[in-house]
C-alpha cells in the first residue's frame, strides 16, 4: 500500500513531529516515577534548578542520566537493527538475535577480567560486535545468496556460542564481580549520562546513514540490482558493517546486551512509514528511543521497589514480536 | 589495626594522618580533629563526618548487626533485605537486597552516612551514591580480627567508641577462649558445604577456614582458587573429610544431610560426622561470629570423641 496522494514532505514532518512529542512524554514520564514521589511540578522546578535537593538529586542525578542513557541506547540499537536488516536483507535482523551484542558483551567481559582500562572496554565492545558479525556473514553465506533460515540459525547459534562462553567467563572469575556483571549481562541502565563518545557515535551514524539513505533503499532492493544502478555495494556494505559494530557496541558499552529493540522498532515502523530509509530511518530511531525510556520506567515500577532489568522488559515485548513475524513469513514463504 | 586495612592505592601522607588516628584510637578518645571525625575505609578513601552520624544506612546484614551490638542501632535509617538481626533490624526500611539498591530511597532518607559492603555491594552503586554527595564508608571484612576492628571503626564513626571498644574486645576474648580451648586438639580434616545443589564451599580466604583451623580442623578445600568454588562429589570422596558441616536453615539440613547417605565411602558418613550450623551465623561478618565458631568448635568435638573415644 502506497501513502500517494499526499504530500510526501507534509506527512514525513507530521510523523517525525509526532515521534519527538513521543519522545517528550516518555522522558517526562519517567522523570516523574519512580520510588520517590514527586509531581510534574517538582520534576520541573528540578530540571530548572529550583528543586528542593531531594527532589533535585532525584531527577538530575539519577532519573535524567538514566532516561538519556535510554535513549541513546534506543536509538543506537533500532539503528543498528535497521542497518543490519539491509545488510542481511532479513527483516529479523536484530543485534541481539544474531549474537552481534552477545560477541561484545564477551569482549566486554575480558577487558573488564584482565583489568584493562576504561577507555579500552568501548574498543573491545566494537571489536566483538564486529568480529561476531564478521563470523556471521562467513558462515551464513550459502554460494552468494542470502537464506533466511540459515542465517537466522547461524546467527543463533553464534548467540548461544556467545551465551556459553560468557557463563564460563563468569564461572571462573572472582566471585566478587560476579553479582554486577549478572545484571548488566540481562541488559540494566545504570544512572550515568551516555556520554560524549557515545551520543558522537549515534549521531554520526543517523547523519551518515541519511546522507546514504537512497543507497540503502537500493540495497534493500537487491546486491544485482544496486549494482547495474552503478552502486559500490561492496563498500556500502562495509560501512554498514562498520556502523552497526558501533552501534551495537554503544548499546553494549551502555547497558549491557538488551534484546529485540533492532527487531520491534523497524518492523512497527515500516508498517508506519513504508520502506522508505530516508523516513525509516530517523523514525525507528526515536521511537526506539521512547520504547527504550518507557521499558526502563516501566523496569523500575513494574516490581518497586526492586527495580528489573530493563532488557526482561523489552524481551517480553520483542519475544512475541518475533514469533508472530515469523509465523507471517512462513506463510507467506519467506519473512 | 586501621591501617592494615587499607588498600594499596593509599598515599603517604594519608597514611601518616591514618596512623596518627589510629594512634588516638588506641589512646580510646576517639578520633576528634576539632570536633571532626575521620575513618579510613577499606577502599582508602578518607571519610570525614562534623559530627557523629545520626542517620545511617547499612547496606549489608552484618553492619546491620553490628551497628546494634556496638548500640548505634537507634541511629539506622535503613538497611538491606534480610537484615533480620536482631529483632529490631526487622522494622528498618528496606533499600534494595543482592541484586539492586533504591537509590532514590536512599537519597529520601537523608542519611549522613553510608555503609557499604565491597562484597555483597555492586561498585557503581556505592560510586553513584559517593557522587550524590553521601559520606560512603566501603567495608572489606575478611578476618575475624577485622570484623573486631570494623566494630571499633564503627564505634568512632557513631560516637559509640566505649561501647564498641568493649564488645570488640569482647568478641576478641571469645575466639581467643575458644582457640585456647580446641585449636591444638588433633586435626581434623573438615569440608564446610554452603550449598548442596550444586555443592558450593569455602576456600582459605574465607573466614570460616579461621572458623575451622580455630577449633582444629583443617578445611580440606582451603586451596582452591575461588572464594566459593562448586566442587563435585567426585572431590569429595578424594578429599575423604572426617567431618561434614553445613547450613541449617529452618528444615532445610536434613535434606541435603540425607543426599550424603548414599556415599559411605566418605569417613564423615560413615561416622556419621554430618553436622549442621545455622548459615547467617557463618556467612555474616558481624559479632555472631562467635557463635559460629563455638558451634563449630562443639561439632568437631563431638566427631573427636566419635573417632578417638
Amino acid at each position: 500500500m502506497k501513502h500517494a496522494g499526499k504530500n510526501p514532505s507534509a506527512r514525513r514532518r507530521a510523523t517525525l513531529s509526532g515521534l519527538i512529542v513521543l519522545v517528550v512524554i516518555a522522558l517526562a514520564l519517567s522523570l516523574t516515577r519512580g520510588s520517590v514521589d514527586l509531581s510534574w511540578g517538582d520534576a520541573a522546578a528540578a530540571l530548572m534548578g529550583k528543586g528542593n535537593a531531594l527532589a533535585s538529586a532525584v531527577v538530575l542525578d539519577l532519573r535524567l542520566p538514566r532516561a538519556l542513557s535510554a535513549l541513546v541506547v534506543g536509538s543506537a540499537l533500532a539503528l543498528a537493527g535497521v542497518l543490519m536488516q539491509v545488510l542481511l536483507r532479513n527483516p529479523l535482523a536484530d543485534p541481539y538475535v544474531l549474537g552481534t551484542s552477545g560477541g561484545s558483551a564477551v569482549l566486554v567481559l575480558i577487558a573488564m577480567m584482565a583489568g584493562a582500562p576504561h577507555s579500552v572496554v568501548p574498543v573491545a565492545a566494537g571489536a566483538g560486535a564486529l568480529i561476531s558479525m564478521v563470523l556471521l556473514l562467513l558462515l551464513a553465506r550459502s554460494s552468494g545468496d542470502w537464506s533466511s533460515s540459515r542465517l537466522l540459525l547461524t546467527g543463533i547459534v553464534l548467540a548461544s556460542g556467545w551465551g556459553a562462553l560468557i557463563s564460563f567467563l563468569l564461572s571462573v572469575s572472582p566471585a566478587q564481580q560476579i553479582q554486577g556483571m549478572l545484571f548488566w549481562l540481562m541488559g540494566d541502565l545504570q544512572p550515568v549520562t551516555p556520554g560524549w563518545w557515545r551520543s558522537g557515535v549515534v549521531l554520526a551514524a543517523l547523519m551518515l546513514s541519511l546522507i546514504l539513505a537512497r543507497d540503502l533503499n537500493l540495497l534493500a532492493e537487491g546486491d544485482l540490482r544496486a549494482r547495474s544502478l552503478g552502486l559500490r555495494t561492496g563498500l556500502l556494505r562495509l560501512a554498514i558493517l562498520l556502523g552497526a559494530s558501533a552501534l551495537t557496541a554503544v548499546a553494549v558499552t551502555l547497558a549491557g546486551p538488551v534484546g529485540f529493540v533492532g527487531l520491534v522498532i523497524p518492523h512497527m515502523m515500516r508498517l508506519l512509514v513504508g520502506p522508505d530509509h530516508r523516513l525509516l530511518i530517523p523514525s525507528s530511531m526515536l521511537a526506539g528511543g521512547a520504547l527504550l525510556i518507557l521499558s526502563e520506567m516501566t523496569a523500575r515500577i513494574l516490581w518497586a521497589p526492586q527495580q528489573l532489568p530493563v532488557g526482561v522488559i523489552t524481551a517480553f515485548i520483542g519475544v512475541p514480536v518475533f514469533l508472530l513475524l515469523l509465523q507471517k513469513g512462513a506463510s507467506r514463504g519467506r519473512p | 589495626m586501621t591501617v592494615r586495612a587499607l588498600s594499596p592505592h593509599c598515599t603517604p601522607a594519608a597514611a601518616l594522618r591514618i596512623a596518627f588516628l589510629a594512634l588516638t584510637v588506641i589512646w580510646g578518645n576517639g578520633v576528634s580533629l576539632g570536633d571532626v571525625l575521620e575513618q579510613a575505609d577499606d577502599r582508602g578513601s578518607v571519610i570525614t563526618l562534623p559530627a557523629p552520624a545520626m542517620r545511617v544506612v547499612s547496606l549489608a546484614p552484618h553492619l546491620t548487626e553490628i551497628l546494634f551490638d556496638i548500640g548505634a542501632g537507634d541511629r539506622l535509617v535503613g538497611a538491606m533485605a534480610f537484615s533480620d538481626f536482631p529483632e529490631a533490624a526487622r522494622l528498618l526500611p528496606r533499600v534494595g537486597n543482592y541484586s539492586y539498591l533504591d537509590l532514590e530511597l536512599i537519597l529520601s532518607l537523608k542519611p549522613d552516612l553510608i555503609l557499604g559492603w565491597r562484597g555483597g555491594n555492586r561498585e557503581s552503586d556505592l560510586e553513584t551514591l559517593g557522587n550524590l554527595g553521601l559520606s560512603v564508608f566501603e567495608t572489606d571484612p575478611r578476618t575475624l580480627e577485622d570484623v573486631a576492628a570494623l566494630m571499633r571503626r564503627l564505634g568512632v564513626l557513631t560516637g559509640h567508641l566505649e561501647t564498641a571498644s568493649n564488645r570488640a574486645q569482647q568478641f576478641e576474648a571469645a575466639i581467643h577462649r575458644l582457640r585456647n580451648e580446641y585449636g591444638s586438639r588433633r586435626a581434623l580434616r573438615v569440608f564446610y558445604q554452603v550449598w548442596d545443589q550444586p555443592i558450593y564451599t569455602l576456600n582459605g580466604n574465607h573466614v570460616v577456614t579461621q572458623l575451622i583451623e580455630g577449633c582444629g580442623g583443617i578445611n580440606v578445600f582451603s586451596g582452591l582458587q575461588s572464594v566459593s568454588p562448586v566442587v563435585s562429589i567426585e572431590a569429595v570422596l578424594e578429599a575423604d573429610p572426617e567431618v561434614i558441616v553445613g547450613p541449617r536453615e529452618s528444615d532445610q539440613s536434613a535434606l541435603w544431610m540425607s543426599r550424603w547417605t548414599t556415599w559411605p565411602t566418605v569417613t564423615a558418613v560413615k561416622g556419621e560426622q554430618l553436622h549442621a550450623i545455622p548459615a547467617d551465623l557463618v556467612a555474616r561478618m558481624g559479632p555472631r561470629l562467635v557463635d559460629a565458631m563455638d558451634a563449630m568448635c562443639r561439632s568437631l568435638a563431638a566427631a573427636r570423641t566419635h573417632y578417638d573415644g
